[in-house]
C-alpha cells in the first residue's frame, strides 16, 4: 500500500532516485524474479519500485569495433537469444537465454536481471562466465568495469553495492575455430529450470587438438563457477569422448551439488560429467563449423 | 433417430468466448460493496491450538469481519464420514487446515489481516508413515474416530484405518499353490493434484435469508447442500451458481469453501470474494491423489494362466476421510483388472496421516492402481518368457465372463481395444525399435455412475431449443455436447440448441461433473424429454400433411413424408403452429439410473458400500513408444495408441479430445508429477517444481473406438468418458521404460532419478 512506482529516462535519474530511496528501493526490469517471488510468498513489493524499461541506453546489442559484444542490462532474452550476432559468436548465451522458462517469460526478463537475481541456477551465467565476460555497474559516483565471476557472491547474492545499477554486460569477441555451447538437463521439453547445466567454449588448433577450453557449471555450486586449470588439461587433447570425460572429472571435484526437491545430490554428481560431455561436445562441433541449432539442449538430447 | 449416431463433429459454442477473454469466471465477478476474504492456515501440520485471539486483525482499518470456528455451527461434514468441521476445533490436523477467515476492503489489507491473528499453537509430532499410522500402538489423527458419523453404514473403521475394504473371490492359497511361478513387488506412488487453470474462486452474497454463491465448483448441488448443513440453514436458502468453470478434474468437487466465504460475508453484511493462489491450490483442497502403496503376489502357470493374486493397498488420505473410503473400493477393483483370475484377495486400508487431505481426482486411484497391476503383470510375463500382449489375452475376460465381484460382464470389448491399440502402436515390429526406445501396452477398466438425473427441454416456436438441466459444464464439453442428442431427436442443428445449467435454483438435481456421469444420466433425460415433443411433433405434422405419423421422419430441421420429401413441414412451422393454438412444446424427464449389475460383492466383501460391482464400464487398452536417454533417465513419450470401449460414442469430436488429454494427463503422472513431501509438509506446492507435463511434451496420439454398446447404459449403450483415459497410461509408459531400462521402474512418477537409479542398482 503507497508504494512508490518511479520510471526514470536515464542511468543517472535511475541511480539518483535509488540513492534518494535507499534500502526502500529496487530496480525493477521484467519482473519475473521480483514481481513473481512477492505473489507466491505474499510478501508486500518493496516500497519502491525504480522500473528501467524507458532508459534506452540499457537495451540492446552492440557489436563494436574490437569485435565484443555490449549487451544492456534490460536486453530480453528473447532480443538475445535471436541476435544474430550473438547465436555466431556467442552461441552459448543464446542457448542459455532461449530456455529461460517460457516465451512469456523471455519476451519480458532480462540479462541483466537474470544475473542480479543471483541464483545459481541462472541460465545467463555460466556462458558469461566461459565467455570471459565483463559487467559495468553504476552508481552516482562513476561507473565501475569488473569480471562477472566476481559479480555472483552467493545464492541469491551480488556483490552489487546498494543502490549500484547493473547497466550492461560485454564479451569479448571470440576467434576463429572457436565454439561455445550451454546444455541443461532437462526433465521436459519446456518450462525448464537448470538442474545441472554446464557452458563450454572451445578453440580447435592444428591437428584438430583443443587449443584451449574452458567449463562452467550451473546449479551444482552456491553460484554458476569456473572449472579451475581445465584449459591445461584439455590442452592438446584430441576433443574426443576420453578428453570430454577428464573434463567431467575436474568439474565433479568443483562442484557441491545439494539435496533439493529437484534432485538428489548424487543424481546432480552424477549427470555433471554427462552435461559436461554433451556441452564440449556442442561447442567442439560448432568450432568445427558444424550448425548444432539454438538451443543445444534440444537439439543435442538424445530423447528431444 | 435421423443422423447416425457418432457421425457429427460438432464443436461446442463457448470456445470462442473461453479464447477472446470474454468468458467470465467466478474470480471475475464483482458485485457492489464487494470485499475480498482470505484464509489463515495452519502453521503446523500437527498442533492443538491453545487460544486464537482475533483482536488485532479486527482492529486493523478496512477489515470486516473477521470468523473462526466458534463463529459457526459445530456442524461436522465429510462426504464419508463426518469428520471435520470448517475451521481448526482445537486441533491442526494439516498444513493446509483453515484456522481463520477475513474479510476486507483490499486482498492486501485481508492478507495482513491474516498476519495480525495470533494463533497460540502447540506443536505435535505428525503421523507420517500410513503403514505406522496402522500398526496397533499408532497415536490416532482423530482420537474421536470412533463416535464419527459414517455416510454409509457400511464403512469398516479402525482407529487411524478409516475405509477397510477387500474383495475375496475363490481360494487364493489354493490358487498359489497350484502356480508354478510366484511373483511379488511392491508399487509405490506419490501424491498428485488435479492442477485446474482456473484456482478455486467462491462469491457469497446474502439476501436476508437466502445467500447466493458463485463457486467454481464441479458439483453445485453438493455445494448446496453442504453449505445448509454446516451452516444449518434450509437447502431452499442457498442457491449454487458456477460461471464458467476453468477447469476441475475432480480438485473443484465435493463441498467445501463456499461456507467459509458465505459465513464472512454474512459476518461482514457484505458481498465476499475469495480466489486462491496456486500456493492454496495445492494445498487447501481435500481432493488430491494419496499417496499409494501397492503389495502385489501373484501366482501363474508356466502357460501363462494367472491362478491367484493377492495385494495390500495401503491409501494415505491425510488428515480427513473425505471421499477415500469409497475410492479405496475403487482401487481394489483397479488392482484386480478385467482379468479372469480365479482366487483373489484384494485389500485395501484408507489411512489417517497428519499430510494433505486425499479424495477424488480424476479417475481417483485409477492410473496408479492400473500402474501398478500392469506393471507388475508386465513383471510376470517376463518370469515365464511370454509376450506381455500374449499374457494379457489370456487371462482377459471375455463376454459373459465373471467381474471380480461377481458381475458378469456384456458388451466388454478389452481384448479388442488391446488388440488395437498393440496394432496401432506397430508391436509386432518391437523387437526392433531404435537402441534406447521401447514399448508397453497397459490394459484397464472404469466405472460409469447411474445418478438421478432430469432435464427440462423447450422448443421454441422459432425451431430453436432450450435444455434446463441442474448438470455442470466443467470444460470437457458435456453439457455442451447433450445438443447432439436434441439434434438427433427433434432434427434441428446442435448449434440451434441452449443450456441453462449448473444453477441450483434453475435445473434439477445432478450429481455434477463427477464420476464421468453428464452425458450417461443427463443425456438419458434428454433423449427422454425431446422423445415427448418429438412426438407431439409428429402428431401436428401428421394433421397438417395428411399423413399418418408413423410414415413421418424428422432431417435437417424438417417433419416430411418418408419417400416424399416435398411433403413437409419445418420443425419451426410446426412449433409455432402448436403455439397459435395455445401449446407449448416442452417436456421434462427425470428417468430412474440404470440399476448396478448383479454382483456376490455384497456378501462375500467388506466395506463395499458404493461399488459392489461396477456399472457399465468402460474398457480400454493404451500402447506406448518411449524413448529413454540411458545417460540421465531422461524419457520421452513418442507416441500413445488408445482404444476405447465407451460402448457407444455419441460425440466423436468430444471423445477424441478426452483421450487427449487424459493421455496427456496420464504422461505427465507417469513421468513427472508428483508433490515431494518434508515429512508432512508439501515442498513443491507451485508450478515451477511441480512439474506438469508442457504441450512440447505431449506425445502423438493414435485414438481407436471399439463400439460394444450395453444394454443397461447411458444414451444408446454408452458408457462414460471423462474419466478412463488416464487410467492406463502410467503403466502404458512404465512397461515401455522397462524395457527401454532393462528393469521396472516401482515408483510413481518414474522421475529421471529413480530410472537412473533403478537402473544403477539393476531390478
Amino acid at each position: 500500500m503507497g508504494g512508490l512506482y518511479l520510471e526514470p529516462d536515464t542511468i543517472d535519474e535511475a541511480v539518483a532516485l535509488a540513492a534518494e530511496h535507499g534500502e526502500d528501493a529496487r530496480f525493477v526490469a521484467g519482473g519475473t524474479d521480483l514481481v513473481v517471488l512477492s505473489r507466491k510468498t505474499g510478501q508486500p513489493l518493496p516500497p519502491a519500485l525504480i522500473a528501467i524499461h524507458r532508459i534506452a541506453e540499457l537495451r540492446g546489442v552492440d557489436v563494436g569495433h574490437r569485435g565484443e559484444a555490449r549487451i544492456g542490462a534490460a536486453t530480453s532474452h528473447a532480443m538475445i537469444e535471436a541476435h544474430p550476432a550473438v547465436v555466431e559468436s556467442w552461441t552459448a548465451l543464446a542457448d542459455g537465454s532461449a530456455i529461460i522458462g517460457s516465451p512469456a517469460t523471455r519476451h519480458v526478463g532480462t540479462i541483466g536481471g537474470n544475473l542480479c537475481n543471483g541464483s545459481p541456477a541462472m541460465e545467463t551465467g555460466s556462458p558469461l562466465l566461459v565467455l570471459g565476460a565483463t559487467v559495468e555497474a553504476a552508481s552516482p559516483s562513476g561507473r565501475r568495469t569488473f569480471p562477472v565471476d566476481e559479480l555472483f557472491a552467493g545464492p541469491g547474492r551480488t556483490s552489487l553495492e546498494p543502490g549500484e545499477l547493473l547497466t550492461a554486460v560485454t564479451v569479448p569477441g571470440t576467434g576463429s575455430s572457436t565454439g561455445s555451447a550451454y546444455v541443461r538437463l532437462d526433465y521436459r521439453l519446456a518450462m525448464e529450470i537448470a538442474v545441472v547445466g554446464a557452458a563450454a567454449v572451445v578453440r580447435i588448433g592444428a591437428g584438430g587438438r583443443i587449443e584451449d577450453a574452458r567449463v562452467a557449471l550451473t546449479a551444482v555450486a552456491p553460484t554458476c563457477v569456473l572449472v579451475p586449470g581445465l584449459a591445461d588439461a584439455l590442452r592438446g587433447e584430441l576433443p574426443a569422448p576420453e578428453a570430454f570425460a577428464e573434463a567431467g572429472e575436474l568439474a565433479a571435484s568443483v562442484a557441491q551439488p545439494i539435496d533439493d526437491v529437484r534432485a538428489p545430490a548424487d543424481y546432480r554428481r552424477a549427470m555433471l560429467p554427462v552435461i559436461v560431455g554433451r556441452t564440449l561436445e556442442a561447442a567442439t562441433r560448432r568450432a568445427a563449423g558444424e550448425r548444432v541449432a539454438v538451443p543445444a539442449t534440444h537439439s543435442l538430447s538424445e530423447v528431444a | 433417430m435421423t443422423t447416425e449416431v457418432g457421425e457429427p463433429r460438432f464443436i461446442r459454442a463457448d470456445g470462442v468466448q473461453k479464447v477472446n477473454g470474454q468468458a467470465r469466471y467466478t474470480g471475475d465477478l464483482v458485485l457492489p460493496g464487494l470485499l475480498h476474504g482470505r484464509f489463515l492456515y495452519a502453521a503446523y501440520p500437527h498442533a492443538a491450538i491453545r487460544s486464537i485471539d482475533t483482536s488485532p486483525a479486527r482492529a486493523l482499518p478496512g477489515v470486516a469481519a473477521v470468523i473462526k470456528q466458534a463463529y459457526v455451527p459445530p456442524n461436522r461434514y465429510g462426504m464419508c464420514v463426518k469428520d471435520r468441521t470448517l475451521f481448526a476445533d482445537g486441533l491442526v490436523r494439516y498444513e493446509g487446515e483453515v484456522v481463520a477467515a477475513v474479510a476486507a476492503a483490499t486482498p492486501e489489507i485481508a492478507a495482513e489481516a491474516c498476519g495480525l491473528i495470533r494463533v497460540d499453537y502447540d506443536p505435535l509430532e505428525p503421523l507420517v508413515d500410513p503403514e505406522a499410522a496402522l500398526e496397533a500402538g499408532a497415536p490416532l489423527v482423530h482420537e474421536d474416530w470412533e463416535s464419527s458419523e459414517s455416510a454409509y453404514a457400511g464403512i469398516v473403521r479402525h482407529r487411524n484405518d478409516c475405509g477397510f475394504v477387500n474383495i475375496v473371490k475363490g481360494d487364493v492359497e489354493a490358487g498359489f499353490a497350484e502356480a508354478d511361478e510366484i511373483v511379488e513387488a511392491r508399487y509405490v506412488a506419490d501424491m498428485a493434484h488435479a492442477v485446474p487453470i482456473e484456482p478455486h474462486a467462491i462469491v457469497a452474497d446474502w439476501q436476508g435469508e437466502r445467500v447466493t454463491v458463485w463457486s467454481s465448483t464441479q458439483v453445485p448441488f453438493m455445494a448446496r447442500s453442504g453449505v445448509a448443513a454446516t451452516l444449518g440453514i434450509p437447502e431452499g436458502n442457498v442457491r449454487i451458481v458456477v460461471p464458467h468453470l476453468g477447469g476441475g478434474f475432480g480438485g473443484k468437487c465435493d463441498f467445501h469453501f463456499e461456507a467459509h466465504v458465505a459465513a464472512l460475508a454474512r459476518a461482514a453484511g457484505r458481498p465476499v470474494r475469495l480466489v486462491f493462489t496456486r500456493r492454496e491450490e495445492f494445498l487447501a483442497p481435500d481432493k488430491i491423489r494419496q499417496p499409494m502403496i501397492v503389495d502385489l503376489k501373484t501366482g501363474v502357470t508356466r502357460d501363462g494362466t494367472m491362478t491367484a493374486q493377492k495385494a495390500r493397498i495401503i491409501m494415505d488420505t491425510g488428515a480427513y476421510a473425505s471421499d477415500s473410503p469409497m475410492i479405496s473400493e475403487v482401487v481394489t477393483m483397479m488392482v484386480a483388472g478385467p482379468y479372469t483370475t480365479p482366487n483373489l484377495l484384494i485389500e485395501a486400508h484408507t489411512v489417517y496421516t497428519n499430510k494433505s487431505v486425499g479424495g477424488s481426482v480424476r479417475s481417483p486411484s485409477g492410473p496408479e492402481g492400473c500402474w501398478a497391476l500392469e506393471s507388475h503383470l508386465d513383471e510376470v510375463a517376463g518370469r515365464i518368457g511370454l509376450d506381455p500382449v500374449a499374457f494379457r489375452l489370456k487371462n482377459l475376460a471375455g463376454e459373459d465372463d465373471e467381474g471380480p465381484t461377481g458381475q458378469r460382464f456384456e458388451g466388454i470389448g478389452v481384448r479388442e481395444c488391446l488388440e488395437r491399440a498393440a496394432e496401432m502402436i506397430g508391436w509386432s515390429e518391437k523387437e526392433t525399435l531404435p537402441e534406447g526406445e521401447g514399448m508397453g501396452a497397459a490394459v484397464g477398466w472404469w466405472f460409469s455412475s447411474p445418478a438421478a438425473t432430469g432435464a427440462y427441454v423447450k422448443l421454441n416456436a422459432d425451431g430453436t431449443a432450450t435444455v434446463i438441466t441442474g448438470a455442470q459444464e466443467n470444460g470437457s464439453g458435456a453439457v455442451m455436447g447433450l445438443a447432439l442428442l436434441v439434434s438427433e431427436e427433434l432434427g434441428i442443428e446442435p448449434q440451434r440448441v441452449g443450456f441453462v445449467c449448473q444453477d441450483t435454483d434453475a435445473g434439477a438435481w445432478d450429481m455434477g461433473s463427477a464420476g464421468s456421469q453428464t452425458t450417461f444420466n443427463v443425456g438419458r433425460a434428454v433423449l427422454a424429454a425431446c422423445g415427448s415433443i418429438r412426438e407431439r411433433l409428429l402428431q401436428i405434422a401428421a394433421e397438417k400433411l395428411e399423413a399418418a405419423a408413423e410414415d413421418l421422419e424428422i432431417a435437417e430441421g424438417a417433419i416430411r413424408v418418408k419417400g416424399a420429401p416435398e411433403r413437409s413441414l419445418t420443425v419451426a412451422e410446426a412449433a409455432s403452429a402448436a403455439m397459435d393454438d395455445g401449446e407449448l412444446m416442452q417436456a421434462s424427464s427425470a428417468p430412474l439410473p440404470p440399476p448396478m449389475p448383479e454382483n456376490v460383492g455384497g456378501s462375500a466383501c467388506v466395506g463395499r458400500e458404493v461399488f459392489p460391482a461396477f456399472a457399465a464400464p468402460a474398457f480400454f487398452a493404451q500402447a506406448a513408444r518411449v524413448r529413454l536417454d540411458r545417460a540421465t533417465g531422461v524419457v520421452r513419450v513418442l507416441e500413445v495408441a488408445a482404444a476405447h470401449d465407451f460402448g457407444r460414442v455419441l460425440n466423436p469430436l468430444g471423445a477424441e479430445g478426452q483421450i487427449e488429454g487424459g493421455v496427456a494427463m496420464g504422461v505427465g503422472l507417469a513421468l513427472c508429477e508428483g508433490t515431494v513431501l518434508d515429512e508432512a509438509q508439501q515442498r513443491n506446492p507451485d508450478l515451477l517444481d511441480y512439474k506438469l507435463l508442457t504441450a512440447a511434451d505431449a506425445p502423438r496420439v493414435r485414438i481407436a473406438f471399439v463400439d460394444a454398446p450395453v444394454r443397461e447404459g447411458g444414451p444408446h449403450g454408452s458408457k462414460g468418458v471423462g474419466e478412463p483415459p488416464c487410467v492406463p497410461t502410467p503403466g502404458a509408459v512404465a512397461n515401455a521404460i522397462a524395457v527401454a531400462a532393462g528393469v521396472p521402474i516401482r515408483r510413481l512418477p518414474m522421475t529421471p532419478s529413480r530410472i537412473w537409479s533403478a537402473m544403477r542398482e539393476g531390478a
